[in-house]
């Protein structure tokens, strides 16, 4: 036996492994030493079976509370439930980390427990009475008794199994040495003493019909398949061990009983969940078609259990004495108590099964319906908001009234070029963003126009000439359009970051011709440049944090004294901004509001108005859906904790 | 670049190399512990399901070029695709790679047919696996979403340079329930990855990847590296702005 | 070591750029030019490699028997049309092919944008999705701020002129500059430290 016996009794095998023990009932053994569970009566049990032999219980580990509780108590009547105990005893040796329940488990259940406990022992006392009074033999030996209080079915019915079913597994692993009596508790010691120790002599029978068991029950039957002779002594009416369909096939005897047991008890053993079911408790709102699975499973373990009953040896008591002790244990089935690592494991089996059986998830489908749907909703939305001001001509503000830094030194800047010199422009963003930041640097464009600078247009981005004709064309259109002489189009430079460094080195080399085929550097607006140093200043063009970067870090120190200026989208002015304040750059504007306000500090008219006001709509609409998402989330995040929990509940219980 | 700034670079350069040389040599004596980066656990867990799943694993490497700023996101994802190439030999699908670069495409193949050679994968290997997916951002993005729905993909890592358009990757991994772990060297792209349910590696957490997937001692030595000379500059920032403040300008 | 002599090229090539960043010698800087200027043709040669890759794969993807992808068939069409026009009509610099790039990508990517925005609304909006404790909220409040900020909605209007809202205004526009500047930084170490590895000959990503 692997646990110790506190009362050092005599059992010689209370302190050592059984030999005969099979492996897989020693790793579960083991693993039920080591565990220790985490619920007080589990954990306060665990240090109980730790103790060494011949070591009581102190009274100082007692909790308070149960102190007081027990003074309550009246003293323990044993022998009613001895025939249990027997073999509730034995029941942590089948069930890993079941605790035995010969330990003063009352003193070690929570508060909910004990109540519960109570109200089924109350249930039981009920019972027991009917059955004394209509039994028509009594347990050997066993005098009435009083009805058990409270403290004393508390003891016994935790680990209780509620079918004899559910024994199966135990009885089939059972050992001769097992069979003795190991109580710990001197509780127990008393009341064998008492009692008339009558050898009784059981013969087990393995049924042969090993495959409606579960395997990991099915094993020690298998190892051992001799019928196997117990020499016991029982403290009381012997608890039968033979095999539980032995035990539950006899209806015919048990009807007498069961007439005058209340109807809610009065179920046959049959109908009792097997104990593999009996982990899988179910809830009022389990699933239908387990309900529904149940029956036949039931009725076919019915006729094969008839068939059996035929077969069976005789057995040495009366099955109409075993009988009530077996339906009783129905009313706190649910009290069995499992530990945390079987709980896992039949989580695990459980999700498995659940797995199985239902159909691929629902939820995922419509968690992307419902990511499409609001997608759509918010879309339509921004949609109808921004297209208000475009249609209405509905303005939100008015013009800008406060300027950025970057803003005042971009003017300061352009006005400080040297006119009809020449100037360098580097579109280098995506047809994506063209809009954006067309709105943005067209009024810095006009400025340098209105300076009638030479300009020289490049790329890194292969799209970039022409979307930088688009952007310059824009600004002055048909007759006012620029003169074509004075801009010059040197077209894509590839290489990336490489390719800038080679045309800063040495302009002429990196680009020989315009993206017409013509040779770039005798046309009139670059002639004059022989060096990157040849340019009055220099305007980048970005949405891209890395380009714009890259060209700064680049040009600054190769153009010594000469402006290097900056127009860039909303999202990359923040990242842009140090460099502005380290001097690297003379200018910049960030967005289209920032190019809104270049226009007013500049006194030129507002461009677009209408975009710009739609542009505010729209941002606007998306600070009230963040706030309205943060309050949604809020009470989401609530909602689904608690209807999480529920569905968790559904699934475990 | 004035002659200063050139002698900062330089002193920088030298200690880096310093530290990585050091920290090396500690990291082949006993093992430097890494801190704890919940994505990393997660990105070795969904390779080895993936795996199971017989599912692909898409890595991204981004629009950065290998020869600009970029390149260091483009080296890591380099070394992440041989760990994952390693780590994923027995898939019934390899890992699928793109990229918005020519010479990071190139890049790709090459570790492909390296490891094919190797013999670490199979003759699996075609032009599929390792493609250019657009130039542009957004077109890089949409290239990518065809991946996303028809290629099997359980997983995905999205290196490199990426801005917003991350969003819509992100947007349809969801839909597809792939897992999805953002390493983009750009700040908008973090700032966009960091308001979806995937994992998301921040700041220099990016070029950690490779030492958290075990690919060499060097590795986990670099990153140290790194912070040492991330303890320092913090240093000279507060020193600096103490010297600011009282009127003092150093440089 | 595999493959010594392209680990030797490599960790050359690499020394000489970064000596050329730092030292103004003449024949350095004429060493490195000549690099830079290698790796520029090459890096236009791998994009014909990359993009003929492309075309392979859209290619196998409309060849294969089971679930044909359509729409490559789309890619390759584009993708012909606009050589086509680029290379025979004018090349870049003609209007035919500014109005592909003008009236043909812009929309398509402009709608791609608007696409992107509302994603981003939406993922603003699912924000508690990601789930990153309380991080999430000051991510949601700094995002309300900012996008608040760049609607230009408070630089409008005279009344505005008070010297503290202007300060408190600049404060906030300041406040991503600092947490930008700091990723930015740590983006920079790790980019030496991953050149550091090329030039030492540890990371070799041509040589598997």
């Amino acid at each position: 036996m692997p646990f110790k016996n506190r009362t050092g009794s005599t059992s010689k095998n209370a302190d050592s492994p059984s030999q005969e023990t099979p492996d897989w009932l020693k790793k579960i053994r083991e693993k039920s030493h080591l565990e220790k569970p985490a619920t007080p009566p589990l954990g306060a049990f665990g240090e109980a079976e730790n103790r060494q032999f011949g070591e009581t219980e102190k009274p100082d580990e007692i909790p308070q509370w149960l102190k007081e509780l027990q003074k309550t108590e009246s003293p323990v009547p044993d022998e009613p439930e001895k025939s249990e105990v027997d073999w509730i005893t034995r029941l942590h040796e089948i069930l890993p980390e079941t605790p035995r329940s010969d330990s003063p488990s009352t003193t070690l259940y929570s508060d909910e427990e004990l109540a519960a406990m109570a109200a089924a022992a109350r249930k039981l006392d009920e019972f027991n009475r009917v059955i004394e009074e209509q039994a028509s033999t009594q347990p050997l030996g066993v005098p009435p008794e009083p009805a058990p209080t409270d403290f004393h079915l508390e003891s016994s019915s935790p680990a209780a199994p509620e079918s004899p079913v559910e024994l199966e597994g135990s009885i089939s692993s059972f050992k001769p040495e097992q069979n003795q009596p190991d109580s710990a508790n001197p509780e127990d010691i008393t009341r064998d003493s008492h009692i008339e120790k009558e050898p009784v002599h059981i013969e087990l029978k393995p049924t042969g019909n090993t495959e409606e068991s579960v395997p990991w029950m099915q094993t020690p039957v298998m190892a051992e398949p001799e019928p196997v002779s117990i020499d016991t002594t029982p403290s009381e009416p012997v608890e039968p061990q033979p095999n539980s369909f032995d035990i539950s096939s006899d209806k015919s005897e048990t009807q007498s009983l069961e007439s005058g047991i209340p109807a809610e008890e009065n179920l046959p053993t049959e109908k009792k969940k097997s104990f593999f079911s009996s982990l899988f408790r179910k809830d009022e709102t389990d699933s239908s078609e387990d309900a529904e699975d149940e029956p036949e499973d039931e009725s076919g373990q019915n006729d094969e259990a008839a068939a059996r009953t035929e077969e069976k040896p005789e057995p040495l008591i009366p099955e109409s004495v075993l009988q009530p002790q077996y339906n009783r244990s129905v009313e706190y089935s649910g009290r069995l108590d499992i530990s945390e690592s079987q709980k896992a494991s039949i989580h695990l089996l459980k999700s498995m099964l659940m797995g199985e059986i239902q159909p691929p998830a629902p939820t995922a489908t419509q968690s992307k319906i419902s990511g499409r749907m609001l997608r759509l909703c918010i879309g339509i939305l921004l949609l109808i908001v921004m297209l208000f001001p475009l249609a209405t001509g509905f303005m939100l503000t008015d013009q800008q009234a406060l300027f950025s830094p970057g803003v005042v030194s971009m003017r300061t800047a352009v006005n400080a070029l040297p006119e009809n010199s020449p100037f360098l422009v580097i579109t280098d963003f995506e047809p994506a963003f063209a809009g954006e930041l067309k709105a943005a640097a067209i009024g810095v464009i006009d400025n340098l126009m209105m300076k009638n600078l030479n300009l020289s247009v490049v790329s890194t981005v292969p799209t970039g000439p022409a979307l930088a004709r688009d952007l310059i064309t824009s600004v002055r259109q048909a007759a006012f359009a620029y003169p074509p002489e004075k801009i010059s189009y040197l077209g894509y430079l590839p290489g990336g970051t490489t390719g800038m460094k080679d045309f800063i080195h040495n302009p002429r080399q990196a680009l020989p011709l315009l993206d017409t085929g013509r040779y770039a550097w005798t046309y009139p607006a670059t002639q004059d440049v022989f060096s990157i140093n040849d340019y009055a200043g220099v305007l980048i063009i970005t949405e891209n944090t890395e380009t714009g970067r890259a060209w700064i870090e680049q040009l600054h120190g190769n153009m010594a004294d000469k402006p290097l200026l900056m127009v860039v989208s909303a999202q990359s002015a923040p990242l842009m901004r140090p460099y502005l304040d380290s001097k690297q750059l003379n200018g910049l504007i960030g967005g289209r509001v920032e190019g809104a306000m270049y226009d007013r500090i500049m006194e030129a008219p507002a461009r677009s108005p209408v975009i710009t006001a739609s542009y505010q709509a729209g941002m606007l609409v998306v600070a009230v859906l963040i706030i309205l998402g943060g309050i949604f989330g809020l009470f989401h995040g609530l909602f689904s904790s608690r209807s999480s929990s529920s569905k968790e509940n559904w699934y475990v219980s | 670049m004035t002659s200063i700034e050139g002698l900062i670079g330089l002193v920088v350069i030298g200690l880096a190399i310093a530290f990585m040389i050091v920290f090396s040599v500690q990291d082949r004596k006993s093992k430097i512990p890494l801190r704890r980066i919940p994505a990393m656990e997660h990105l070795s867990r969904m390779v080895g399901l993936a795996v199971e799943e017989g599912r692909r694993i898409h890595i991204s490497f981004g629009r950065g070029n290998f020869l600009d700023s970029h390149a260091a996101s483009t080296l890591t994802n380099t070394a992440l695709l041989k760990e994952v190439l390693k780590q994923s030999a027995g898939s019934d699908r390899p890992p699928a790679i793109t990229s918005g670069d020519g010479t990071t495409t190139l890049l790709a193949i090459d570790v492909l047919y390296s490891t094919r050679r190797a013999g670490i994968i199979g003759d699996r290997v075609d032009s599929r696996r390792g493609r250019l997916s657009g130039v542009t951002p957004l077109s890089y993005a949409a290239g990518m979403l065809p991946s996303l729905h028809q290629e099997q993909t359980s997983m995905m890592v999205t290196g490199g340079m990426l801005g917003a358009e991350l969003n819509l990757i992100l947007d349809t991994a969801d839909d597809e329930s792939i897992h999805i772990l953002t390493a983009s060297d750009s700040p908008v792209g973090q700032a966009v990855a960091f308001s979806s349910p995937g994992d998301v590696l921040l700041g220099e957490e990016i070029f950690a990847l490779p030492a958290y997937m075990n690919a060499g001692s060097m590795y986990p030595a670099s990153l140290l590296a790194e912070d040492s000379l991330r303890w320092l500059l913090i240093v000279f920032i507060i020193l600096g702005a103490i010297l600011r403040s009282i009127g003092l300008t150093i440089l | 070591m595999k493959a010594p002599l392209s680990t030797l090229i490599a960790i050359i090539c690499c020394a000489v750029v970064l000596l050329a960043y730092f030292l103004p010698f003449e024949p350095v800087q004429n060493i490195s030019q000549l690099i830079i200027n290698w790796a520029v043709s090459l890096s236009g040669i791998a994009m014909l490699v990359a993009i003929v890759s492309l075309l392979s794969s859209h290619w196998q993807k409309i060849r294969q028997k089971r679930s044909s992808d359509r729409y490559s068939i789309l890619v390759i069409f584009g993708f012909g049309l606009t050589f086509l026009i680029g290379l025979v009509f004018g090349g870049p610099g003609s209007l035919d092919y500014q109005n592909v790039v003008t009236h043909m990508l812009l929309p398509i990517e402009a709608g791609l944008l608007g696409a992107l925005t509302i994603g981003l609304t939406v993922a603003a909006f699912r924000l508690y999705r990601a789930n990153r404790g309380w991080m999430t909220i000051v991510f949601g409040i700094s995002t309300l701020l900012f996008v608040l900020l760049n609607s230009g909605i408070f630089t409008t209007g005279t009344g505005l002129d008070i010297p503290l809202i202007k300060n408190a205004l600049g404060v906030l526009q300041r406040l991503p500059d600092a947490g930008g500047r700091g990723i930015l930084l740590g983006l920079a170490l790790g980019t030496i430290t991953a050149g550091l590895r090329i030039l030492l000959g540890i990371d070799r990503p041509y040589n598997s």
